[in-house]
């Protein structure tokens, strides 16, 4: 898989046999413009430092922790391994790319100080790999990008945003969502939705602007694009009824 | 001075303050972005009389383009931001939405609201032609708009940039053969159309109306620029070289100072590249009282040789 972003910036290793649990911290604007000095001093005892200070944090040897880049408002933050629920909850800037799985509910609410239940409202997750369920839940703007398989339920209480899945079929995708795109990026993969959801027809990709637009967007932060996919045909399905009804999926099909 | 043997008047072109978008059309295939180029950029040489003076900049090939389709650069130039941004928003929703499968983005993404550059509202007011059917989408901080229309969508970025831009370089065409005095103009309009940044407004890149500041009829802001027609070198105060038969002006919009003066010597040294086609270039100028861009050609060519 291709790996769009830099590697400036720090890079905090979890060292052998050290325990660390709170992701709270772990957000390149809280550590990206400490001196390493200053940051060793906060993280020596549990991790390596390398690099120098930069909007950019890599993460590596973490355990599947929860809440990572939660609220995250800006830079760049990747992690090499698996993240745990919650990965860029009520995010509302920066890019998060995961070198692994991530868990449930990528993009939601913040289970704390979130009266509305927010999800992300701006900025870009990408996993290099599989996501739990209900990804998207929630999410208002803003853009993930899985480039394996979603859990069940993708963009479930959509209100607005991008969700793109790069394979698996699609395990009721969308339910109650309000606006907002959820992309299958599997051929004729199988997309079980409700009855509430209802086919807009096909449509040949060079006709239709935006899917070149974003497969070209979608590209650029690592998802495996063809040309196939580019001049292909898609179906798009428009619901969830049940609410606004403007939100949409993408099918790469036949 | 003598470019490959043609006479270089010392005359200066006189160019004024404009401003200029670019926007980057594309649409399904080359047909359907003639059809984009020519309609957006019909009735645009002067804006003595049209609301914008405009003309393709450049091809795009796919692998240019934020869609991936075939696609253009297309440069609007307007008297200030208010006239353009009224200009660029009628011809795209007149002349671009209308035209199928086109999709319309932002040119000069980097200009800022300023004093030297701004923001046109394009999607954002044209939106509302999708009669609240119209989505959204936000990609890498810019938004786009989708209005759906009978073949599908119309994409559209909700605003573009607009910067200080210069209209009115120009450099004037004498000879005394109408044939070979075009031949001279088509190979420099050929060349600047390979040039970044400009473009050659009038029909095929060449005026053969000139015009002077002002007129003898009330209510005229221009007339026929009687120094450089042939049939009036009896009557007036002519410029023109006595062996002279026809003039063809070709005119250069350009978003820098640099680009309408690199445009304007490659153009002059094009059109001099075919010994005994003209007899004399010179250039049009108000006496330096309107412009306030003066490029001198005896400057501009002894630049370009050093």
């Amino acid at each position: 898989m291709n790996q769009p972003h830099s590697v400036a910036g720090y890079t905090l290793t979890l060292k052998a046999g050290a325990h660390w649990s709170d992701a709270s911290l772990l957000l390149p604007e809280k550590l990206g413009s400490l001196t390493p000095d200053e940051l060793r001093q906060q993280l020596g005892d549990y991790f390596n430092v390398e690099g120098t200070p930069d909007d950019t944090l890599t993460l590596r040897g973490l355990p599947a922790l929860d809440g990572i880049g939660s609220r995250m408002t800006r830079g760049t933050l990747i992690v090499h391994g698996q993240a745990g629920d919650d990965l860029g909850a009520s995010m509302s800037g920066g890019v998060i790319h995961v070198h692994g799985r991530a868990a449930n509910r990528v993009g939601g609410p913040a289970s704390s100080d979130n009266p509305k239940r927010q999800g992300m409202t701006g900025g870009t997750i990408v996993i290099h790999g599989d996501a739990g369920d209900y990804a998207g839940l929630r999410m208002r703007r803003g853009i993930i990008a899985i480039t394996g398989h979603a859990g069940v339920s993708p963009g479930y209480r959509m209100i607005a945003g991008t969700l793109a899945i790069g394979s698996g079929d699609l395990n009721h995708p969308g339910l109650e969502m309000q606006r907002g795109t959820i992309i299958s990026l599997q051929r004729d993969a199988k997309i079980h939705t409700t009855a509430t959801f209802a086919s807009d027809g096909v449509f040949n990709a060079p006709a239709m602007a935006i899917i070149g637009l974003m497969l070209s967007h979608l590209q650029k932060l690592g998802m495996a694009i063809t040309s196939e996919m580019k001049q292909g045909r898609w179906r798009f399905s428009s619901g969830d009824r049940l609410e606004l009804g403007k939100g949409e999926i993408w099918q790469w099909t036949h | 001075m003598l470019c490959q043997g043609v006479h270089i008047s010392d005359a200066f072109a006189e160019a004024f303050r404009m401003w200029a978008t670019r926007l980057i059309v594309t649409a399904l295939d080359d047909h359907w972005l003639d059809a984009a180029i020519s309609e957006s950029t019909g009735y645009g040489a002067s804006v003595i009389g049209c609301d914008a003076e405009a003309g393709l900049e450049r091809r795009l090939s796919p692998a240019e383009t934020p869609d991936g389709r075939p696609g253009a650069a297309i440069l609007f130039f307007a008297f200030n931001a208010d006239k353009l941004s009224k200009a660029v928003v009628n011809r795209v929703g007149q002349c671009l939405m209308t035209c199928p499968t086109t999709a319309i983005f932002d040119g000069l993404p980097d200009a800022t609201t300023g004093e030297d550059s701004t923001r046109i509202a394009l999607g954002e007011k044209l939106r509302f032609f999708g009669d609240g059917f119209q989505k959204s989408k936000v990609l890498d901080g810019r938004r786009y708009w989708r209005i759906p229309v009978m073949d599908g969508e119309c994409l559209l970025q909700e605003d573009v940039g607009a910067i200080k831009a210069i209209g009115g370089g120009n450099f004037m065409l004498c000879g005394n053969d109408q044939r070979r005095t075009l031949n001279a103009a088509r190979r420099a309009v050929e060349t600047i159309a390979s040039l970044p940044d400009v473009i050659t407004p009038f029909p095929g890149g060449v005026v053969r109306s000139g015009s002077k500041v002002g007129s003898r009829y009330k209510g005229m802001f221009a007339s026929t620029n009687d120094a450089f027609c042939p049939t009036l070198t009896s009557r007036v105060e002519t410029v023109l070289p006595p062996e002279a038969s026809c003039v063809y002006e070709i005119v250069i919009n350009g978003l820098s100072q640099q680009a309408i003066a690199g445009a304007m010597v490659q153009g002059i040294q094009a059109a001099c590249a075919q010994p005994g086609d003209l007899l004399e270039i010179s250039a049009g100028n108000y006496g330096g009282k309107l412009g306030k861009f003066h490029f001198k050609l005896h400057d501009l060519m002894r630049e370009a040789t050093t």
